[in-house]
């Protein structure tokens, strides 16, 4: 909201230079955004709006533009130029450019622009907090600024000379809906001239962001801006049967507003109509049947009081927010609504003449009681943390309009001025005081540490920080991506799981919950690659969203709505190392990955096992499931080139997508040791050709399942050969066992025996040949 | 005789000093101590000496002899040294040439924000809670004393979810049950305090938000962390410590707050919390626009209302809260001046962190 200094200075004689004044209205709630000086800035135009006779304000030569540009005299097209006639625009007053600013023919030439304007004047840019619609004027801000620095208020006091007929013989208003109209006022006044408002009251509506309309709209609006009260001014003889009905619109029925849209209405819209259609959205926006035009002389006034919630519901149903609707949809001062009017009519009498009719019509069947609150000065010390004394608390509400009820030190009950909607406990007083005396009133305290919470590091937050540690090692780079993408995509992958849709996205591209954590990663591969990256290495944790109800959180009131697994998502291209004049520039393949993989799971402490799969965006022949703990905690591999075409990139790109909260579930964040053996190991190698088809595990899973005294303390897998050396359909394994007692040093004698069973094994049950 | 001697000694140390090789140290050693040698060359001697010099000559030839033996041991240790350097000398690496390389990961400044939060939180008694981020409605506005129909949820534009790709509410889900983008961290605070019954309580909860608006300094998505304190004598004055230990903790001890009134329906009295430009160091800049100040988070009481909405007696127990955005947070700490650089997850960008 905009506020012109000149005009609150009126209202609250504070003499504090602009700049304090912002700093004392921000540090008490009401933040001062931006400051604007007003004054008359001099500039050349060639405009073609004007005639011979119109009085148009001039630029001097020597005058200095806004953007720091001098005039000076100047032969345009020959003819000697001393100076230029301005815009209102060009003058800086406002964005109208659509040519000279005319001023009324009757201006006396030669006045000083400045004079003739009100100006100079500073304008404040303030942010007023949704509970603080009293905050929403010049007459708010000056009881703020009295509030704050006790300079005399002065609430204007319309006086209203009353003559001609009585109102009841010249309108009538009824109210059909008193819960969304709890009060509705009028008069009015006949015998009115429209014209133009005066320049300086023009640009004191332009100062405040509002343009001026004619006398009749404009004096509407300068008491709104004053006083905060939305009025409303129809041209009593377009009501028909000069009435007006407060009323629910008709389901469907239909409206033109003064935006010259045409609306269609529901039900649930509150209309103020006339003898039988709607001229008005109550709250809202006039309508244009009614609408103030140049050949009106009779005007009827409106105002009322209406329900902030049913504002609101109608505002956003049609799409608009007018300076009515702010402040209806905040909450109204039924009382302020009667001074409004007298002084809207005061206003309007000013500038366009004409006589009020006698009397108001005043629909107000059940007044809101006065609130009334308990407030304990010992409270507000505590809930501040700092002595504040009966004396100060009293003084501080009493500045804001609060009246003493009752009570004594301990203990006050006091009366909330009506425009305080926002102030019904004894917590809003408490707050009142607090910033009144200012936030930084309140000392520093830190809190005892403990409250009986451990402050220990959780387990989950050490397994974290060392899968973390172990991708870091393996080259990955952390990504966090939107939670949301294309739902293209997200079928791209799982074409199984129907996402959760964003009813309102930015756009299609973020209107899906992710089902899987591997969509965004795989956009952050394609564009490196396109980037030119030669490398890209990227994990991800985090959750999907999952419509179905959650395993952890399942039901009654801590429910989660859906289920939000998180997930660890792997995305790697390129290759194994940096380019390098030391090493092979071999790209990465699906072993890379799965000692990723691996290496992860041994920094968790997880036993896992990996069998062949059949995923949907995963390469059929090089992939794999992983299972912990007896349960499928992911899946890895190549991405299937279908997948890779959906996300335009390369079919070699490997992706892993793993279950993190089984992966947790089955960590361990500390790990017991067991000592170091204190006897030898002994070390034998153990070549044999076995079926090309035969898995690893398979071979290795024959070769523990031999010793029987626990004597194979390890088996590794050195060498897979295949070629010529080795039959069609054969391939060649050598492993290395380590064998070791531990009581004892192993003798040849005992470790021969292993392996000879070893071998014998291998041979019964996979028909291989030893070759060593 | 002993002057024969000492010259022999004499002898020996000049021409061990020249010795090239092994071989020359052989030699050296056959032409002294050998049994044609100089030594004993001057031993045979020893018989015409008188039997009361004998004694003293030998002693003089016994340690003319160790001190021979010493040269040559040292001359044989400096041969076969000169030997191993000239060895290792023959082949040279270019050692300007590049290192073996082995990329190492990064962490996203988000995240690596968040975990510092965690810890520094850790310290203060404070432990992680966790909410989802598909939440209901009524937690995210009507609990935490957003009035219906009002304006104060205009300040949060709300990313809404098509119905009909939801499953259906749980049993005991609140009423009613639409489901929406968590706006902010704070229907956590409700799910502590539902779940804890009954104060103390000390949470933060750390997690993704969001809001429909994207522009140089909104992203539809971002990271918050909330903290509530909820405890019996607990007041503004401590919310002012928490935040300024916080605050020090993450940005180092030279950062001051200071608190603004402002409105935020789930809190009373309300703050809006500035913190010291820490690029700066306060002295104002093009960032914070001359300031010395950057506006970081919302802070304030718990309002009663949603003390007593989860069934805690706000006349026993206060309660404060805040929340951060970690984003802005990570950006100030790193000086990154986008904010879309958090989520775009180019690697030009991860890996200079
Ligand atoms: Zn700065």
């Amino acid at each position: 909201m905009k506020v012109s200094l000149n005009w609150l200075r009126e209202l609250c004689a504070t003499d504090l230079p602009a700049d304090e004044l912002a700093r004392r209205l921000t540090f008490a709630g009401v933040e001062v955004e931006g400051r604007e000086g007003r004054g008359t800035h001099q500039v050349v135009c060639g405009a073609q709006n004007f005639r011979v006779g119109d009085v148009v304000p001039m630029a001097r030569p020597g005058a200095v533009l806004p953007g720091g540009q001098r005039i000076g005299r100047a032969k345009l097209r020959g003819v000697e130029s001393a100076g230029m006639l301005c815009s209102a625009r060009e003058l800086g007053l406002s964005e109208d450019h659509e040519g000279l600013l005319i001023l009324p023919r009757d201006t006396p030439v030669g006045t000083g622009l400045e004079e003739l304007l009100g100006l100079p004047d500073t304008v404040f840019e303030l942010n007023v907090a949704p509970n603080r619609p009293d905050a929403l004027s010049h007459l708010g801000i000056a009881r703020e600024v009295h509030a704050l620095t006790g300079a005399a208020l002065r609430i204007p006091q319309p006086r209203l000379a009353e003559g001609g007929k009585r109102i009841d013989a010249l309108a009538r208003v009824d109210v059909e809906d008193a819960k969304r109209a709890p009060r509705y006022l009028a008069r009015v006044i006949e015998g009115v001239r429209i014209g133009p408002s005066p320049l300086r009251l023009q640009e004191r509506l332009r100062g405040c962001g509002v343009r001026p309309i004619g006398n009749v709209v404009d004096a509407t609006n300068l008491a709104l801006l004053e006083l905060g009260h939305p009025l409303h001014a129809f041209d009593l003889d377009r009501l028909a049967g000069s009435r007006i009905v407060v009323r629910r619109a008709r389901r469907g029925e239909p409206m033109t507003t003064l935006d010259g849209k045409q609306r269609t209405l529901s039900d649930d819209d509150l209309v103020i109509a006339d003898g039988g259609k709607p001229v008005a959205l109550a709250g809202v926006m006039g309508g244009q049947t009614s609408e103030v035009s140049d050949a009106t002389t009779r005007i009827l006034i409106e105002s009322a009081v209406f329900d902030a919630g049913g504002t609101r519901r109608t505002a956003r149903r049609h799409g608009l927010h007018t300076e009515a609707s702010h402040r209806f949809e905040r909450g109204a001062d039924e009382k302020m609504a009667a001074l409004a009017l007298d002084r809207c009519a005061e206003l309007l009498v000013q500038l366009a003449g004409g006589k009020i009719a006698k009397g108001v019509i005043d629909r107000y069947p059940s007044p809101r009681p006065q609130t009334r609150i308990w407030v304990r000065p010992a409270r507000v010390s505590s809930v501040l943390g700092t002595q504040v004394a009966a004396a100060e608390v009293e003084q501080r509400l009493q500045s804001l309009g609060l009246q003493s009820v009752e009570g004594d030190a301990k203990r006050r009950l006091w009366a909330v001025p009506s425009w305080r909607g926002d102030l019904t406990r004894e917590i809003d007083a408490v707050e009142e005081v607090a910033r009144l005396r200012g936030y930084d009133t309140i000392p520093v305290v830190v809190p005892k540490a403990g409250v009986g919470e451990t402050a220990a590091i959780a387990p989950e937050q050490r397994i974290t920080r060392a899968a973390r540690a172990a991708l870091a090692a393996r080259g990955f780079d952390e990504a966090l991506n939107y939670s949301f993408v294309s739902e293209r995509e997200l079928l791209a992958l799982r074409p199984d799981l129907k996402p959760v849709r964003v009813a309102n996205p930015l756009t299609v591209e973020q209107a899906a919950m992710r089902t899987t954590i591997l969509a965004g990663l795989l956009q952050n591969v394609g564009r490196a690659l396109k980037h030119g990256a030669q490398d890209v290495r990227l994990y991800e944790l985090g959750r999907v969203y999952l419509p179905r109800r959650s395993e952890m959180h399942p039901s009654g009131d801590l429910a989660w709505p859906v289920d939000e697994p998180r997930r660890l998502g792997l995305a790697a291209a390129g290759h194994r190392v940096p380019r390098s004049w030391a090493a092979p520039h071999d790209p990465l393949d699906f072993y890379d990955l799965k000692g990723t993989v691996d290496d992860l799971l041994a920094a968790l402490d997880v036993a896992g096992t990996y069998s062949p799969v059949e995923e949907a965006f995963l390469h059929p022949a090089a992939s794999a499931a992983l299972t912990v703990g007896g349960r499928r905690a992911g899946v890895l591999g190549q991405i299937h080139p279908r997948a890779a075409e959906a996300f335009d990139v390369p079919a070699t790109v490997l992706v892993a997508e793993l279950d993190w909260e089984l992966l947790l579930s089955q960590a361990r964040a500390l790990r017991e040791t067991r000592g170091i053996p204190r006897f030898p190991a002994v070390a034998r190698d153990l070549a044999f050709v076995v079926a090309a088809d035969a898995p690893a595990a398979t071979l290795l899973a024959e070769i523990r399942a031999v010793d029987g005294k626990g004597l194979l303390e390890d088996v590794t897998l050195f060498d897979v050969y295949r070629g010529a050396q080795v039959p069609v359909g054969k391939k060649s394994v050598a492993v290395g066992l380590t064998l070791r007692a531990p009581d004892r040093t192993l003798t040849d004698s005992e470790a021969d025996a292993v392996i000879a069973s070893v071998k014998d094994r291998l041979k019964a049950a996979l028909g291989a040949e030893i070759r060593s | 005789m002993i002057d024969e001697l000492n010259a022999l000694l004499a002898q020996a140390k000049d021409e061990l000093a020249d010795a090239r090789d092994e071989a020359q140290v052989e030699a050296a050693r056959i032409k002294f101590l050998g049994k044609k040698g100089s030594l004993s060359a001057v031993l045979r001697g020893m018989g015409k000496l008188a039997p009361d010099e004998r004694p003293r000559v030998g002693e003089a030839v016994n340690s003319v002899k160790a001190g021979i033996e010493d040269l040559l041991e040292r001359a044989k240790k400096a041969v076969a040294e000169r030997a191993l350097d000239a060895d290792l000398r023959r082949e040279k690496l270019d050692v300007t040439l590049p290192g073996r390389p082995q990329k190492l990961g990064h962490r996203h400044p988000v995240s690596l924000a968040m975990d510092d939060i965690i810890e520094i939180f850790a310290r203060l008694g404070f432990h992680v809670a966790d909410g989802p981020e598909i939440e209901w409605d009524v937690y995210n506005f009507e609990k935490l004393c957003f009035p219906v129909d009002h304006p104060a949820r205009d300040m949060q534009d709300t990313f809404s979810l098509d119905p009909a790709t939801l499953p259906p509410p749980p049993k005991g889900a609140p009423d009613p049950p639409t489901r929406i983008l968590r706006t902010h961290t704070s229907p956590v605070q409700i799910r502590a305090m539902l779940e804890a019954r009954k104060p103390p309580i000390r949470v933060i909860t750390p997690g993704k938000v969001y809001r429909c608006d994207s522009d140089v300094t909104h992203t539809p998505m971002f990271h918050q962390v909330e903290c509530l304190h909820v405890e019996e004598g607990v007041s503004m004055a401590h919310l002012r410590g928490t935040l300024d230990a916080f605050v020090k903790a993450f940005f180092g001890p030279h950062i001051q707050t200071r608190l603004r009134p402002s409105y935020f329906p789930f809190t009373e009295p309300s703050a809006e919390v500035d913190i010291s430009h820490p690029l700066c160091g306060g002295k104002g800049c093009k960032i914070c626009k001359g300031s010395g100040w950057m506006e970081v988070l919302g802070a304030g009481m718990v309002n009663p209302d949603e003390l007593s909405g989860v069934g805690i007696d706000p006349e026993k127990y206060t309660g404060y809260a805040f929340g951060v955005g970690i984003d802005r947070l990570a950006m100030l700490r790193h000086g990154i001046d986008d904010l879309r650089l958090l989520f775009d997850n180019d690697v030009r960008f991860l890996q200079q962190l």
